[in-house]
């Protein structure tokens, strides 16, 4: 597929996708978080193993030049749980390099939504602030809301600071805010809420292109808990 | 649009048939005609006007599920193909929930030939449908050179009124001054209804000023088709695209939203839907109009969304590419004045905030709001500078400015963001006056309104009184209305034509004519208001953080509205130099782009040009008294 229709596709399955969850506000039914079909029909995307953090926090050590994104596999019709282990593959490419690497001293480490940027560039757009390049592989706890439903049932969603209740794209002028997080949970799903949640898991930052929906995200989160607040 | 059977079946009054174009209706026809003649539609619409030489599309869709084999496009008389020179593309597509086959024919970038009268029939099973359309005898000038056109968005007339007197005070009854724009040569009216509603959007309004052709909400530079692609709709060639094809104008786009917004991308744009950022950001380049000025906001729509706070999904930078093309790229106020002060640049690309740029208010009082952003122009600065760069070029200049967030203040019902964006627009206008009577008196400037926004002022309030007051009943007390009213205490003591302070113990009781649920309590708000947010439900409700010592105000739109909405009522226009004669009138919005054409003397066919007149559309049917025509 040349990088044309790619994006063309690219464009047409987000607006497809969302738009068919669009108006389906309401349902705010919370279901327990269920487990995942295992593996008989697994990802054909090859999955990397995260970097667990250690007792003691060490920074994710940085490569040497940053390189271009991965190409991501587009497929509408992709097994439960592909998605997460192509978007994790994605992003071993492009881990972004912080300028002032900090440490922490305990996992998980608190992180919050206004701690994500330190700033906007008009030129060079928003600058990822010291504290989430160094998260990045790292355990983190995050609050925040579910964006409006995108389907009934879910393994991945974005998460963003305030409660969106409105779809984005159901507006042509419209768009996401700046500050969101796309969630992948590992082996489970979970019903459309519109309680704010807390949510515990492994950070990832940089582009990566999510091969179900083609929706491109900057900040991601693998979910190991989920509590609703 | 007429219909008629091919028999000879008379049909249906003009005015009914134009309802044929939205996409839903039908033609009315007897029962059993109805089978063998298909809806049809023709664009552009009946009763369209062009200047002879302007480019234009044309689709007729037949809405059936294969051609009829007696379809046929004549245009008075002639087979469409052999009039134009040239053959249409045929293309089919379904739409709306029915999914409603399409056929269609195109003819893209054709013209009429000379000034007339052209009847366009259309005969698909059976049936012929026709529309007129119009080609005017063009003027042979007023002497304009250049031409500006202000734009407030959604600015009406009781806006003015309460913003002037904020802003210039008001003794006894007389004003103790009056804004620029009220001091112009000219005045009139235009209304400004879309062709699928009564209503209107900044995208169709902002189109018929700069293209004289009516568009559909949502829509710019292109009359609305059915299909479902946004950017294969037929076009209409913009005033600056005329201008900078046969006269080698300058262009210049400024404004206070961002520039890739309905009422800027009007200048250049061709889509069905104004939410095509990425593709109008690209626009200017990849369609080769190049404006020698583009300044506003909107720098997410030139990065890729793999940046973050992109937002281009097909991964170009805009910025890289604009820079090859020769533009200066400035993004604050201290950049712009810096490039400024080396001499004009040839060519100037400003982007001084991600979205759109913030109100006066917040840049220069409220500055917690800026965020990022502490360093943006205001609207006078931009123009100016606009000004500077466009009067290098001796073929003349056209330059469009905005002040786009008259209307976006008033969607979240602040009056005061508002005001002081109509007042800077004021400000901005005095300046231009000011620059051209001193360097370039051959240009024409145009102050008008894309479409109404409907706030008003009724009376004053004792802010005090309102405040201490322990329920509404003692609230409503402190509303004072007629002689009780008295006079705002507004001032402005600093001679910047802004009140100092809106927080005084006097202000206006002034609201906007719809809202959804929320409370009132007429005075500055430090952050931008949100009056009301959605519940569970999607349904928008009172927001208990926004004036919670207010009145409360049971909505009057539908649920799902966040914001108050465009109102109808003609708004006005004001001109002053060669050629603003042509405004002094009530008119159709589209006869504002004639009225620049006019006063320009353009002639798309003619290097040394006559061009196009006014409202010539035929002899006339009623009475003429001191050389115009009145008609019932």
């Amino acid at each position: 597929m040349n990088t044309r229709q790619s994006f063309l596709s690219v464009i047409l399955s987000v607006i497809l996708f969302l738009m068919s969850g669009c108006g389906a506000v309401g349902n705010n039914t919370i279901s327990a978080v269920t487990p995942l079909p295992t593996a008989a029909d697994a990802p054909s995307v090859p999955t990397q193993p995260q970097p667990m953090p250690t007792a003691s926090a060490v920074v994710a050590e940085a490569p040497a030049a940053t390189p271009a994104p991965t190409p991501t596999p587009l497929d509408l019709n992709l097994p439960a749980g592909s998605a997460l282990a192509a978007a994790r593959a994605t992003d071993i490419a492009v881990r972004p390099i912080p300028r002032n690497p900090m440490t922490f001293d305990a996992f998980p480490v608190k992180l919050r939504f206004d701690e994500f940027y330190d700033g906007y560039n008009v030129r060079t757009g928003l600058i990822l602030s010291d504290k989430l390049l160094s998260l990045d592989g790292q355990q983190v706890v995050i609050e925040g809301y579910m964006a409006p439903p995108l389907k009934a049932e879910l393994d991945w969603f974005v998460l963003t600071r305030i409660q969106l209740a409105y779809c984005p794209f159901c507006s042509t002028a419209a768009d996401w805010p700046d500050d969101i997080a796309l969630v992948y949970l590992a082996d489970s799903t979970i019903r459309p809420t519109e309680r704010p949640m807390r949510l515990y898991g492994t950070l990832e930052v940089g582009p990566s292109i999510d091969p179900e929906t083609g929706m491109l995200s900057l900040v991601r989160i693998y979910a190991d808990k989920l509590e609703l607040l | 649009m007429k219909q008629k059977l091919s028999t000879g079946l008379s049909v249906i009054a003009r005015t009914l048939m134009a309802l044929i174009l939205i996409m839903t209706s039908l033609p009315v026809l007897p029962a059993s005609a109805q089978d063998e003649a298909p809806p049809v539609l023709i664009l552009p619409i009946d009763r369209a006007a062009f200047l002879p030489g302007a480019y234009f599309d044309f689709r007729v869709e037949v809405h059936a599920a294969e051609m009829p084999e007696d379809f046929a496009v004549t245009i008075n008389g002639e087979d469409a193909s052999d009039f134009f020179g040239a053959e249409p593309n045929e293309e089919s597509w379904t739409f709306g929930k029915e999914e409603t086959p399409s056929q269609s024919v195109i003819w893209r970038q054709v013209m009429l030939p000379e000034p007339g009268l052209y009847i366009v029939e259309v005969t698909a099973g059976g049936a012929t449908t026709s529309v007129d359309w119009y080609a005017r005898q063009p003027h042979a000038g007023a002497g304009a050179q250049n031409v500006i056109l202000f734009i407030g968005d959604g600015m009406t007339v009781p806006q003015i009124t309460a913003a002037r007197v904020a802003s210039r005070g008001n003794t006894q009854g007389k004003t103790n001054g009056y804004f620029a724009i009220d001091q112009m040569e000219a005045i009139g009216l235009i209304q400004t209804s879309s062709v699928d509603s009564i209503m209107a959007d900044s995208a169709n309004t902002a189109s018929a000023l700069n293209t004289g052709h009516k568009s559909s909400v949502n829509a710019l530079g292109v009359y609305a088709d059915t299909s479902p692609d946004t950017l294969d709709d037929p076009r209409q060639e913009t005033l600056a695209e005329m201008l900078k094809r046969t006269r080698g104008m300058s262009i210049g786009i400024v404004t206070t939203a961002g520039w890739t917004d309905a009422t800027p991308a009007s200048v250049f744009g061709h889509t069905r839907r104004r939410g095509d950022r990425d593709f109008l950001a690209a626009a200017p380049l990849d369609e080769g109009l190049m404006p020698e000025v583009i300044m506003g906001g909107d720098g997410r729509y030139m990065l890729p969304e793999a940046v973050a706070g992109g937002r281009r999904k097909d991964g170009r930078n805009m910025f890289d590419e604009y820079e090859a093309a020769g533009y200066t790229v400035v993004t604050t106020a201290t950049e712009l004045q810096e490039a400024m002060s080396e001499g004009a640049p040839e060519r100037l690309l400003g982007m001084f905030h991600s979205g759109d740029m913030n109100v006066w208010l917040d840049r220069n009082v409220f500055t917690d709001n800026l965020g990022d952003f502490t360093d943006q122009p205001g609207l006078v600065d931009m123009t100016l500078s606009a000004l500077e760069i466009l009067g290098q070029n001796e073929n003349g200049f056209y330059l469009m400015v905005e002040a786009g967030s008259i209307d976006k203040q008033m969607h979240p019902l602040d009056q005061e963001r508002a005001l002081s964006d109509l007042i800077e627009l004021d400000n901005a206008v005095a300046a231009a006056i000011e620059w051209a009577a001193v360097n370039a008196p051959d240009t024409l400037i145009v102050v008008t309104a894309d479409h109404g926004h409907g706030y008003e002022v009724y009376g004053t309030v004792d802010v005090e009184m309102f405040n201490a007051a322990e329920d509404d009943a003692g609230k409503r007390k402190a509303i004072r209305v007629y002689d009780a009213a008295g006079f705002p205490t507004y001032e402005d003591a600093d001679g910047d034509f802004f009140p100092d302070t809106w927080d005084v113990s006097i202000v206006f009781a002034g609201l906007v004519n719809n809202y959804p649920d929320h409370t009132e309590d007429f005075q500055v708000s430090p952050t931008p208001r949100v009056p009301a947010i959605a519940d569970a439900d999607g349904n928008y409700v009172d927001n208990p953080d926004d004036d919670p010592n207010g009145i409360p105000r049971s909505g009057v739109l539908p649920l799902n509205a966040s914001t108050g909405v465009h109102s109808l009522q003609d708004v006005p226009v004001f001109a002053s130099g060669p050629g603003a004669a042509f405004f002094g009138r009530v008119m159709d919005n589209t006869e504002v782009f004639f009225g620049m054409a006019a006063a320009l003397g353009l002639d798309l066919l003619a290097e040394d040009g006559m061009a196009a007149s006014m409202g010539d559309e035929g002899a006339c049917e009623g009475i003429v008294f001191n050389g115009r025509c009145y008609t019932r």
